[in-house]
């Protein structure tokens, strides 16, 4: 009975944080907003993914112990316990962040004095924060979902997979609609960056659409129904998006899905076809076309190249400043735009808070040095690897293609916008699992069919 | 010519190992070669040597390092980060043996490469049989890194040259180049000869158990013992 209840919460617990991660709800602020005295702001956005991420985390930590499960748990891969140690190296290896903590040692000492310089200092307090989220969703996250889609914490495997995908399916289906409407505040509520929902959709449509392609059938009408669903599916997707950065990375991705899982034909006519009816669509939307085109645009409205790339060289020339430790560990986890600025020099640093390449590789590699850019590299590659095994041992899931879709749009879309922020974090992390999942059940219907 | 023939007569595994030691021995000049910059207004370098310290002595004195030896990519990983902050100390030591490198095509840009980088050089050539196709998921993460960063860096300064006028004195500044290429080129030879110390289980062993030496004598000597006038 306690069992049947535990299994109970934990569908529920998984559905409601699938859903939950599909959004970036922020649920308060801690801090002061400085940005009117000029300096960068010392506010921290709470995100409702990642006070679930918290609470479910405590719910699995419990129904673990209470089922005595704690030896059949899966945990995650080493690279995901490199990363953190990576980013602890950063701290503690950072001149700018030791030197705020030798500053608060002139009147406390000891952990008093450690936990003045994270609770006062904006440079420990990002540190901290950035560490914390890092570990939820690179560490926690990882676990939770793997052991919930994959529970294994029963005599029989119980499999959530369907649950997980449709609950996705239906979180990302609510973002489109909600920025369907034309309430830009609603949006803003639901996603505050339109960049940062595009990222999101660009990731996630590789994965749904692997299934989309999935249905090996003899039934062709079911199948060209299938087809034509997915298409209006994009269409409508396509036509909310304005980053053409992201909505180039879903078409790699989907592609990249399509081609590995062996259904190229249907990928091709879906995806052209999809391309051109979103062109017809795109003629209509004067104003979203204005934003889409900013996005492929150099210039800003006052200098020849816009911010963001400028900063992509200014970024790199910071990784070689050899006082501030900076090529093997980098400034400190969260500390990437504090001293930017100055390393402009004569390059013009347009106005624009906070100041971001939106580069994910150079913003890792300013903050966290190569040791962290590598480690990062080392858990996608590890659960991209994973993913193309459970393809190779079970050709007819598209799990493992759908993932393998999803990391190729990551890795190009994250040159553009960094999407391992606040709440999206999750959303890798969710189909980081999924490969393990994919790869779990390909070895254990492969040892089933052994038998 | 005695040498190399002899060397060829040993069985691939011995050749590996004694190649193995020669990236020990280059790690371990590393080491030695950072015990000689001043860092005392740094008070960030003896924090990170003594945090290191702590964990190698958990990690190579007990018997989670007998798990590491089982998982030698784990292993490399272990090494490479406690090598790359550490070498990033010992090439503050620039002596006389330092030469100066101009990349010549732009004025004004000059590399110094430190006496560390020549014998991380040294080791990975000596070493090369033990690191040669030995590229797992570390390694090939950490080139991928090194990689990404190199394109980044050349491809956003090549973009920008198209509007910007390029000049040590000029908006774009193109001197940071040749100390970005330097940095990818001497982590990435550091990188081979860490994974040529990690490639043979003696000498995996080894290096692993006598890492916390090493920190130990790093962290007392940057800690503890100052020149007047050190780097403030």
């Amino acid at each position: 009975m306690q069992r049947k209840i535990i299994s109970w919460i934990d569908s529920i617990a998984l559905a409601v944080l699938v859903l939950c991660m599909c959004t970036q709800i922020d649920l308060g602020a801690i801090g002061r907003e400085t940005l009117s005295q000029g300096f960068a702001t010392k506010r921290l956005f709470i995100a409702l993914p990642d006070v679930m991420l918290l609470l479910v985390f405590m719910w699995f930590v419990l129904r673990t112990s209470l089922l005595r499960a704690w030896k059949k748990t899966w945990w995650p891969p080493f690279p995901c316990f490199a990363l953190i140690a990576c980013m602890i190296f950063s701290i503690i290896h950072s001149h700018q962040l030791v030197q705020a903590l030798q500053n608060s040692l002139t009147d406390v000492h000891g952990i008093k004095a450690i936990l003045k310089a994270i609770l006062t200092t904006k440079e420990f307090k990002e540190a901290f924060a950035d560490t914390l989220q890092w570990t939820g969703y690179f560490i926690f996250a990882p676990l939770i979902f793997v052991n919930l889609i994959y529970d294994r914490s029963g005599e029989k495997v119980l499999l959530r997979r369907r649950l997980a995908l449709v609950c996705f399916v239906i979180g990302v289906a609510a973002a489109v609609v909600i920025h369907l409407q034309s309430n830009p505040a609603l949006a803003k509520a639901w996603f505050s960056s339109p960049n940062a929902y595009a990222g999101l959709l660009a990731i996630s449509l590789p994965l749904i659409f692997a299934k989309v392609l999935s249905h090996r059938t003899s039934n062709i009408s079911w199948l060209w129904i299938n087809a034509w669903l997915g298409m209006i599916a994009l269409v409508i997707t396509l036509s909310t998006m304005i980053s053409l950065w992201a909505i180039t990375a879903m078409i790699l991705g989907i592609v990249l899905a399509g081609f590995v899982y062996k259904a190229r034909a249907r990928t091709t006519v879906i995806v052209v076809l999809s391309v051109i009816f979103a062109f017809s669509v795109w003629s209509k939307q004067g104003m979203q076309n204005y934003y889409r085109l900013e996005t492929w645009r150099v210039p800003s409205e006052t200098q020849f190249v816009k911010k963001q790339y400028i900063e992509w060289y200014v970024a790199a020339r910071r990784t070689v400043d050899r006082r501030m430790h900076s090529f093997a560990t980098g400034i400190g986890a969260g500390n990437y735009q504090f001293s930017i600025g100055s390393y402009y020099a004569r390059l013009p640093n347009e106005e624009k808070m906070p100041p971001d390449s939106n580069n994910l590789y150079l913003v890792v590699a300013d903050s966290l040095g190569i040791l962290g850019l590598a480690a990062l590299f080392w858990i996608l590659g590890y659960f991209f690897k994973r993913a193309y095994e459970a393809l190779r041992l079970n050709p007819n899931d598209w799990l493992g293609a759908g993932v393998m879709g999803f990391l190729i749009a990551f890795l190009f879309v994250n040159n553009f916008h960094a999407l391992i922020v606040r709440g999206t974090g999750t959303v890798l992390a969710f189909a980081l699992s999924l490969a393990i999942v994919a790869k779990m059940q390909a070895q254990a219907a492969l040892s089933e069919s052994e038998v | 010519m005695v040498s190399s023939s002899a060397s060829a007569r040993l069985p691939k595994a011995q050749r590996l190992s004694w190649t193995g030691w020669c990236a020990v021995g280059a790690l371990w000049l590393v080491g030695i070669l950072a015990l000689l910059p001043d860092v005392s207004g740094d008070f960030s370098v003896p924090l990170t040597l003594f945090v290191l310290l702590l964990a190698s002595i958990i990690v190579c004195w007990t018997p989670v390092c007998d798990k590491l030896q089982e998982h030698p990519d784990v292993a490399t990983f272990c090494v490479t980060a406690v090598m790359f902050i550490v070498y990033g100390l010992a090439r503050r030591f620039d002596g006389a043996a330092s030469l100066t490198v101009h990349s010549g095509i732009f004025v004004g840009d000059e590399y110094s490469i430190s006496p560390a980088a020549i014998v991380v050089f040294a080791g990975a050539v000596l070493s090369a049989p033990a690191w040669w196709r030995q590229f797992r998921g570390w390694t090939k993460a950490v080139i991928i890194a090194l990689l990404t960063l190199a394109v980044l860096g050349f491809a956003s300064f090549w973009f920008l040259s198209r509007y910007y006028t390029v000049g040590a004195t000029e908006i774009l500044d193109p001197t940071p180049l040749l100390p970005l290429a330097m940095n990818i080129l001497e982590f990435f030879i550091l990188t081979l000869v860490c994974v040529a110390a990690c490639a043979a289980n003696n000498t995996r062993k080894v290096l692993l158990k006598s890492i916390p030496i090493m920190l130990f004598l790093l962290w007392g000597r940057h800690a503890f013992i100052h020149s007047p006038g050190g780097d403030q």
